[in-house]
């Protein structure tokens, strides 16, 4: 079964993969990047000190194969609306 | 040798030599098994109890999608079930995780240490730790981050092994894969791996072909929130840090 790496970066941060896990098929290694990516999200993201976690599958020789991002954007109204008046 | 069944149990307190000696007697003929085998499967009417006296052995169930739940892990000393001969049929699978040494008692044998009323109340104990065990892992995966999970885990480890003698200082050997971690801590192995490579990066520990340093262990303790209280380790509880 061919061996995939996953590095994941958040925000200023690099996790290098550096033993990989092996997969079936190509399919099932980028089911697992994009579980990992949604878990690290909501482990990470609501905290505010990333605002994109990004999982990327590289193969056996460490070429990337392919890329998953997760982000969370909160947008405040600016000016706040104003209470109503009636 | 060392009993280390008696190791742990004596952790509750002190045995009688008598009662010491049927211990002696119920650790062999010990068995090597495997790793990744399972022991007894869910459904199995289980006719004696495993006892673990080397190796990491887990409790886990398994779900129709193939996603696998670890709930316990049997560290040397530990009892795979002690119910085994008041339940009928096993609830889930036991199964070792590393190669380990397996004693196999016989039912009649366990009723006969049952008689003995320190042993008796020792066994208690185990059951009640195994059961506070439990939920504190409960509360470790439903309330806890992943990088206390992780470590929480860790710091429990270091106790339970430091209770039977099979700790170097703060240095232990931690013989799973990440995917076990992964599946005991209800993570993705990937995220597993980020959080090891997280604790490390923090000078929390190393971990080098399976041995787990934890650098500092005041530190580790307090980053997950560790109180050893659910483990009733009767001299340790709640007391800093002693050597042995």
């Amino acid at each position: 079964m061919p061996r995939f790496y996953f590095d994941v970066r958040e925000g200023t941060s690099f996790t290098l993969d550096e033993e990989g896990l092996e997969f079936e098929s190509l399919d099932a290694a980028e089911r697992m990047a994009a579980e990992a990516a949604a878990e690290i999200g909501q482990d990470r993201l609501p905290k505010g000190d990333a605002r994109h976690v990004t999982v990327e599958l590289k193969n056996e020789h460490r070429q990337r194969v392919l890329t998953i991002k997760v982000s969370m954007n909160v947008d405040r109204v600016e000016p706040p609306p104003q209470p109503p008046r009636w | 040798m060392t009993n280390l069944l008696t190791r742990k149990l004596e952790a509750f307190g002190p045995l009688p030599d008598a009662d010491k000696r049927l211990l002696d007697d119920v650790i062999q003929p010990a068995q090597p098994v495997g790793a990744r085998m399972d022991l007894i499967r869910e459904g199995d009417a289980p006719s004696h109890v495993n006892l673990i006296l080397e190796g990491f052995a887990c409790r886990y169930k398994t779900i129709p999608d193939g996603s696998r739940q670890i709930m316990a892990y049997l560290v040397p000393g530990d009892f795979c079930d002690l119910h085994v001969f008041i339940l009928k049929a096993m609830d889930h699978t036991i199964a070792t995780l590393s190669p380990c040494t397996v004693v196999k008692i016989p039912r009649a044998q366990i009723l006969a240490l049952m008689e003995r009323p320190a042993i008796a109340r020792a066994f208690w104990w185990a059951a009640l730790v195994d059961e506070a065990t439990l939920r504190e892992w409960l509360v470790n995966i439903g309330a806890r981050p992943a990088e206390q999970r992780v470590a929480h885990l860790l710091c429990e480890l270091l106790l339970r092994l430091e209770a039977v003698g099979l700790t170097n200082g703060d240095t232990y050997e931690l013989p799973i894969t990440q995917a076990e971690l992964a599946d005991t801590t209800g993570l993705t192995s990937v995220h597993v791996n980020r959080v090891l490579q997280r604790l490390r990066r923090d000078g929390l520990i190393t971990l080098k072909s399976k041995n787990l340093m934890i650098m500092n262990v005041e530190r580790l303790k307090a980053f997950s929130g560790f109180n050893p209280n659910y483990l009733h380790l009767s001299d340790r509880n709640g007391l800093p840090e002693q050597s042995l």
